[in-house]
């Protein structure tokens, strides 16, 4: 018997310009977008649909906008904090599934198939609960479009914006795609849809009627990537890191053709951007501390462990730079990056002359690999990897960072551009 | 200054002391080299504060001076001269900020250099307080890469990438490890030796490998607390010390064993390379299955497929199952130059022991992966 695959794409409404509403309330309701810049001449990053309606859109340049819109509300972007809330979503819809692929900063695939009997709940059912505690617990809007495979999940959830949940199941497809314009398929462009016109296709169904040797003849290999697309085939699985730490709540939930490949993820990191510039190494390195903690965290929650670290800073000219260095051994230790990090840092970061203020601070490490396959030999390893683990287990039953170490103190004192996030609500079912 | 260099010997010695010599660097003047012109004891010096290497040079020198020239601009000079048989003068006022080169032989040459003053160039560290050996250097070499290839290239734990010099009674003991797997040397240097350990850092390793002649020449090794200094007639190599405490290793290597087998290193290397096409840095995984009188090694790509290779060895225990690291294998077995290899074993999930039959001066300790 074939399972009926439930996949759905969750996609944040205007998720930058939601961040920063979640930041400063009193943005809410009115035209607004975010720039990088609102000084220099700048695009816009992200718009609001309450500026929509006049014209503006992501990629337009700033005065443009304005011309557009008197009334609009020009914010600066604060990736840190986008960052943060994305990390904060991904917390939550783990609580839904084992099976959660980050693809974007504000978009994420879920492979609900398993788990709607665990839930006794359908889909869409599902879909509303995800929404309704990320709107509780983030004061975020998001959209879930919910289909037999990726491709679908994505269609629908451009259909249903903002703020809606819309499922298609494989029997309706045919449908939807009759009048479904070509170009809303994820993957076709303008140029493609230019060069589809010639043929006859105008809607997504035109596509699949296609023979597949005019596909090919026309676009080359791609021409069955074409014609899947038409006929609403995808077979890409959702793929998550590793998974989610502990025993899964989903246990045995999974076909096994479908086996997670955890190096799909490439690299876990982690950035702040500071409360205010600063040139004091103490507050740097500790900064520099708390993140190599943060990423050694992740790392180990995913059950990864990496032997490329990278250090990014940008300084209070927006300069940006990075250097990474590649170790013998995988870590995912927070002072074993920190070490390497340090080290990379005072290679970017000279005292002499005096070093510039610094205003973003990023570790990121990747080569990843599974983190336990190879035990430790020596001892005192075997006892840092076992208080990794104890100190994990301390924080996942009390709350993250119950206890962390003290050198990353300097750096919580001195603070990150981070709003208030409202404490960490569970889920009560 | 005026001396005159023969291509052969700044060839030479550019090509030495160039292992310490860094092309980024936050001094300029590290990335120069330091030419000592004097009579009949002329030297060549690069370091980069951690290593400093010194290579004599046969030169005839008739206005002696000491002066740092760009290494990178000399060295691509030298080696750019066609004619094996011609030389090189440097001559001028070192005090004018430059001097000049002048090519002697087939090719006619003659340019100009930046130099800097060697008051700028950075001294010798001073011994005090050393401990002195001499040992064969075909010796030393022979232990250094024997250790050097369980060391970690790169780690925040600066004690896992160095080798470390255990010196006791009559004997040093060379050891490295990278945390996953160890290497342990025992060379005999005579005298009586109160017990002392000196880390010195694998970039100094690899520079003693590299630079040591692997012949009966006697090296002297000096240490100090915070320094080591390797010399030979020719050239010296003096390295920093890693000041860190290194890892209680006689604790990690297994005393007793409950199995063993033995195998053809050549056919066990052969193999391993062969099954080693499934296996990538991040999946190194590699499984061992012992028969009676076969051992079956196995390893499984997500991307590339798998393979199986089989090997005879001589096994009397129950039939068992490990997992390893295939490249930590191919070091250590590359290390082993008797024909068969020794594998001791305790249980699949404890540290084991690669070494020539019976030899207990050199041997390899490997902790399993999980299966």
């Amino acid at each position: 018997m074939r399972i009926e695959h439930s996949i759905a794409l969750l996609d944040a409404d205007a998720f930058f310009v939601a961040c920063e509403r979640v930041a400063d309330p009193r943005l809410g309701g009115r035209p607004a977008v975010v720039v990088a810049d609102a000084k220099r001449r700048s695009v816009v990053l992200a718009a609001s649909y309450e500026a929509r309606p006049f014209g503006v859109k992501t990629g337009m340049v700033l005065h443009e906008a304005r011309r557009a819109c008197p009334t609009l509300t020009v914010v600066e972007s604060h990736p840190a904090l986008y960052l943060h809330l994305s990390s904060e979503i991904e917390k939550i819809l783990w609580d839904f599934t084992d099976r959660v692929e980050m693809s974007s900063v504000d978009e994420a695939y879920l492979d609900l198939t398993g788990v709607l009997s665990y839930f006794h709940a359908d889909a869409v059912t599902i879909g509303r609960r995800i929404q309704a505690r990320i709107t509780q617990d983030l004061g975020l809007p998001v959209t879930l479009g919910i289909g037999p495979n990726k491709l679908i999940a994505k269609l629908l959830a451009d259909l249903a914006k903002p703020e809606g949940v819309r499922e298609v199941r494989a029997p309706d497809v045919a449908a939807l795609f009759e009048q479904t314009p070509v170009e809303k398929l994820c993957g076709i462009g303008s140029r493609m849809q230019a060069a589809l016109a010639p043929l006859g296709v105008k809607t997504a169904a035109d596509l699949g009627r296609l023979p597949v040797e005019v596909l090919l003849d026309r676009f080359g290999v791609i021409g069955w990537t074409l014609k899947h697309m038409g006929q609403g085939i995808d077979h890409s699985p959702v793929r998550s890191i590793g998974g989610r730490p502990g025993p899964t709540r989903f246990p045995g939930r999974y076909v096994a053709d479908e086996t997670v490949i955890p190096d799909e993820v490439k690299s876990i990191g982690h950035a702040h951007t500071l409360q205010t510039d600063t040139a004091d190494p103490g507050i740097v390195h500790s900064f520099l501390f708390l993140l190599s903690e943060k990423v050694a965290a992740r790392l180990r929650r995913h059950d990864l462990a990496g032997r490329v670290i990278h250090v990014t800073i940008r300084t209070a000219d927006f300069d940006t730079l990075g250097k990474q260095r590649k170790i013998s051994i995988p870590t995912s230790n927070g002072p074993e990056i920190y070490g390497v990090a340090r080290g990379i840092l005072n290679e970017l970061w000279r005292p002499n002359p005096p070093p510039p203020a610094i205003r973003l601070v990023g570790v990121s490490v990747s080569y990843l690999s599974p983190r336990n396959a190879q035990p430790p030999l020596l001892p005192a390893e075997r006892r840092r990897s076992d208080l990794d683990d104890l100190v994990d287990r301390i924080n996942s039953r009390h709350g993250r960072g119950a206890i962390r170490p003290a050198a990353q103190l300097p750096a919580e004192k001195f603070g990150i551009l981070t709003p208030p996030i409202p404490p960490h609500q569970h889920d009560s079912r | 200054m005026k001396a005159q260099f023969t291509k052969e010997s700044l060839s030479h010695a550019l090509q030495k002391v160039r292992g310490a010599v860094d092309e980024q660097t936050p001094l300029p003047i590290l990335t120069n080299v330091m030419i000592e012109a004097r009579d009949g004891k002329s030297r060549m010096i690069g370091t980069n504060l951690d290593l400093r290497i010194t290579v004599s040079l046969t030169a005839s020198v008739s206005d002696k001076a000491d002066v740092a020239v760009p290494a990178k601009t000399l060295g691509d000079l030298v080696s750019r001269l066609a004619d094996p048989d011609s030389s090189i003068v440097l001559s001028g006022d070192t005090q004018k900020g430059h001097i000049q080169v002048t090519a002697i032989g087939k090719q006619k040459f003659t340019g100009q250099l930046p130099v800097l003053s060697k008051d700028d160039y950075p001294k010798a560290a001073k011994i005090e307080g050393e401990v002195t050996l001499s040992i064969p250097s075909r010796n030393l070499l022979s232990g250094l890469r024997r250790t050097a290839v369980a060391a970690a290239m790169q780690d925040g734990r600066r004690y896992l990438t160095g080798v470390l010099f255990d010196l006791e009674g009559s004997d040093i003991k060379l050891v490295a490890t990278d945390s996953h797997r160890l290497s342990f040397v025992r060379l005999s240097v005579g005298g009586k030796h109160a017990k002392k350990e000196f880390l010195v850092p694998i970039r100094a390793v690899q520079e003693l490998i590299r630079c040591m002649p692997d012949d009966e020449t006697a090296v002297s090794m000096t240490f100090t607390d915070r320094v080591a200094v390797f010399s030979t007639d020719g050239i010296s190599i003096q390295t920093q010390l890693i000041a860190e405490k290194f890892p209680n290793y006689a604790q990690v290597i297994p005393k007793e064993f409950e199995l063993d087998f033995r195998a053809d290193v050549t056919q066990f290397m052969q193999a391993l390379r062969l099954v080693s096409v499934f296996t990538d840095s991040q999946n190194p995984r590699i499984t061992i299955k012992l028969d009676s009188s076969t051992m079956k090694i196995s390893a499984v790509s997500q991307d590339r497929g798998q393979g199986d290779a089989s090997v005879d060895v001589k096994y009397s225990g129950e039939p068992m199952e490990m997992a390893f690291n295939a490249y930590y294998c191919i070091d250590a077995l590359s290390q082993i130059l008797t024909p068969e290899v020794q594998v001791r074993i305790i249980t699949a999930k404890n540290p084991c022991v690669l070494r020539s039959p019976d030899d207990n001066t050199h041997l390899h300790v490997i902790m399993p992966m999980r299966i």
